[in-house]
């Protein structure tokens, strides 16, 4: 159904784990007799986006809402689904549904808490005293959903600040969910790996997961050869830093919701009739077009980003220097191509030209235009000054220079009163650089931002202290010592065809993606055992080998496994808290290097930017 | 120790002592003197914003600086930066800002 998911020549379909949701969902509702309504929590609305098709839907002429406290419901319909998170907050307005709706004689009320129910929110509906009016209370078991072809997600933006500000573990136990379900369908995973605590109890709650569902490892080993479990506890500098792929700029300035982008459509040159405002984007359109309708947005154009789209595959990991150039390439060429036609004589070539690759031409013409106008709005931002000087500003952080002092940058920041998150994320850089900060100059930076944005902002820093960001310095200097050891940054950096992961960030290298590198050469995790002992958190490896006593057959699979030798190693890479889209972009780099020979399939709780990140945080 | 968060969000004056008596509990000694700070900080603006017939109250130190130095008090602008320990480096920031935004070039110079 979604096409892009299946990549070329990747060894693992992610299109079987969405036709599994999507079977799962559309097996719920048969269960339902009766015409139906579904109203959908605004958090699900991007998820089952992931999933499914409007048509689907439409198939069955269902209808969806959007839940808001004041809905009104259709009246023909006998059944009404709620597709929730369980949050305690969402059943009162459901309960107030319910109220008004009281009067509908044969009306059924049911709930599909996604990913699993809450004993709180139904206690909460007993309170109210509607529980008895919802007939089916059932889970949606969607704990991964396919973002693209490498990409998996929860969609879950505040599980890192669960974990560690509010000590909700319920999204560790979830990450652990998926992994089952993952290899249940793509098969056992012979080798983990893994670092931080986090990650390590998503791993026991794995293995305690798989040991009573035994079937899933008598089987022989399943597509994916190993499991790296990283934490982002173990390197918060990487989601704080300025993204500077085309993808991380994009999302960091505008926003990708679920391989969706809105952007005002005054930007772009109108498409002339090619299927009206949101068109377009081949075969992706429609549903783009019918999902708009669902968010009500008509002043917004919206643009599909994912591996399908061609041209947006090739520029969306590149250093955002390279992709004007690219830009201006690609543009070239199609001219070229088009006027080429003009000197050919022959009708009968023109005829198959205007047949078969005018079509195509446009098409690329048209993604071409849009991705100009999108690199034109990013050029403006990265210009600008302020950008400049907190870039500037980030990167002496980097590599350590006056790591200790009060930064005269941040200062100024402050007493010009500048955003208080960007000053937060350029405080929590340097902490994280130094691996924690001086008690005088933490003191020092807590009573400035006091006395300018009030007294308010202790509970937001409280809440960065308990994460973990902010913190007194400890005695190893984690970060400094990597820094030399993983070479996290890079002296002779370049940013056009590169040649180390350290492009993503102009010259440093995420250490999570620098991990997973190391961990690729042979004994690799071993050596770096040593090495990443002074960050937070255990180190971990397991092994899940076939089960003794199935035996004799171990001959066997290690005969088969020889033989995938030049086959490319399938990896998968679970970041616990969220990653970004410069690291996904890191390891897609590592994976396009012919010495590697590796497949990465890169799982996590949320995409994160720098800004995302900190929101997630410092909300209360 | 952190249940001074609770209290805190409630944000009235009169629990900042009691919140200043959570985070000394808690031994945050710094955030114990921040919140004495605010809590000098909020009686001195009532008796500012009095005098000088301006609405100060539940601002920053770094707001109510500007206040005062947008309305001319700059004597009284100087009280606060000693009393509260505002960095030199903010407050000629504060000066310059306010006397740029005034179109008074001339004492920018004389500085």
């Amino acid at each position: 159904m979604f096409p892009h998911l299946k990549g070329h020549g990747q060894r693992v379909n992610l299109q079987l784990l969405q036709e599994a949701n999507c079977r799962e969902l559309v097996q719920q509702l048969e269960r339902i007799e009766g015409s139906k309504v579904i109203v959908l929590d605004e958090a699900m609305i991007g998820p089952l986006n992931l999933v499914t098709r409007p048509k689907l839907f439409a198939d069955r002429g269902i209808r969806l809402l959007a839940l808001k406290p004041e809905l009104h419901l259709p009246r023909e319909v006998t059944n009404v689904v709620y597709v929730v998170r369980p949050r305690v907050a969402l059943m009162d307005q459901l309960a107030g549904h319910v109220k008004a709706g009281g009067g509908q004689a044969g009306r059924q009320y049911h709930i599909l808490f996604a990913p699993r129910r809450s004993c709180l929110c139904i206690s909460q509906l007993e309170n109210s005293g509607v529980l008895g009016s919802f007939g089916r209370i059932a889970e949606l078991a969607w704990n991964y959903l396919p973002l693209d072809a490498d990409v998996v997600t929860m969609e879950l933006p505040n599980a890192f600040r669960d974990v560690s500000v509010d000590g909700d573990t319920s999204s560790l136990y979830q990450a652990a969910v998926g992994l089952v379900q993952l290899q249940r369908l793509y098969g056992r995973i012979p080798k983990i790996y893994g670092k931080g605590e986090q990650a390590h109890r998503v791993w026991e709650h794995a293995k305690q997961l798989g040991r009573d569902e035994r079937s899933l490892y008598n089987g022989d080993k399943g597509i994916v050869d190993q499991l790296i479990l990283l934490d982002r506890s173990i390197d918060l500098l990487s989601p704080l830093a300025t993204q500077l792929t085309y993808e991380g700029l994009i999302d960091e300035f505008y926003g990708i919701r679920q391989n969706k982008l809105m952007l005002p459509s005054e930007h772009f040159p109108s498409d002339g009739g090619l299927g009206g405002g949101a068109g377009g984007n081949i075969g992706n359109g429609s549903r783009a077009d019918e999902s708009q309708s669902l968010l009500g947005d008509g002043e917004m154009k919206t643009i599909m980003l994912h591996s399908g789209e061609t041209l947006y595959a090739e520029l969306r990991n590149k250093h955002f220097n390279e992709v004007t150039k690219l830009l201006a390439r690609k543009a070239r060429e199609i001219h070229a191509q088009m006027h080429a036609t003009s000197q050919d004589k022959s009708v009968k070539e023109i005829k198959s030209f205007v047949e078969n690759l005018l079509p195509q031409l446009m098409a690329q013409k048209k993604a071409t235009s849009e991705h100009t106008a999108i690199a034109g709005l990013l050029h403006e931002q990265v210009n600008a000054v302020a950008f400049a000087d907190d870039l500037a500003a980030e990167q002496e952080f980097m590599v350590c220079a006056d790591i200790d002092k009060p930064s005269a940058y941040i200062e100024d920041q402050i007493a010009s009163k500048a955003e208080l998150r960007g000053v937060l994320r350029l405080i929590c850089l340097q902490c994280a650089a130094a691996s924690g900060l001086k008690e005088k100059l933490l003191n020092h930076y807590k009573r400035e931002l006091v006395q300018v944005y009030g007294l308010e902002v202790l509970l937001t820093i409280s809440n960065l202290e308990k994460a973990g960001l902010l913190h007194q310095q400890t005695e190893s200097r984690a970060y400094a010592v990597l820094r030399k050891t993983l070479h996290l940054t890079v002296d002779d950096n370049v940013e056009v065809e590169p040649k180390d992961i350290s492009y993503v960030h102009s010259f440093y290298a995420p250490l999570t993606a620098r991990l997973v590198e190391h961990s690729l050469k042979p004994l690799g995790w071993q050596s770096l055992k040593s090495q990443i002992n002074n960050l937070p958190g255990p180190t971990f490896e397991d092994f899940q080998a076939q089960l003794v006593g199935i035996g004799g057959r171990h001959t066997g699979a290690t005969v088969a496994e020889k033989s995938l030798l030049h086959v490319p190693r399938v990896v998968l890479v679970c970041f616990v808290g969220g990653c970004t889209f410069a690291e996904v972009a890191a390891l897609r780099f590592l994976a396009a290097q012919e010495d590697n020979n590796v497949e990465f399939l890169i799982a996590t709780t949320k995409i994160i930017n720098k800004h995302s990140f900190l929101d997630s945080l410092m909300g209360s | 120790y952190h249940f001074q968060n609770a209290i805190e969000s409630e944000g009235l004056e009169s629990n900042l002592s009691l919140i200043g008596n959570a985070y000394a509990a808690g031994r945050c000694t710094l955030e114990a003197e921040l919140c004495a700070d605010t809590g000098r900080l909020l009686k001195l603006q009532k008796t500012l914003s009095t005098k000088y017939n301006a609405s100060l109250n539940g601002l920053s130190v770094h707001d109510t600086i500007l206040g005062l130095l947008q309305i001319g008090e700059l004597k009284e602008a100087e009280r606060i930066r000693s009393d509260f320990k505002v960095p030199e480096r903010r407050f000629w920031w504060l000066r310059i800002l306010t006397l740029s935004e005034h179109h008074k070039w001339e004492e920018l110079e004389k500085l």
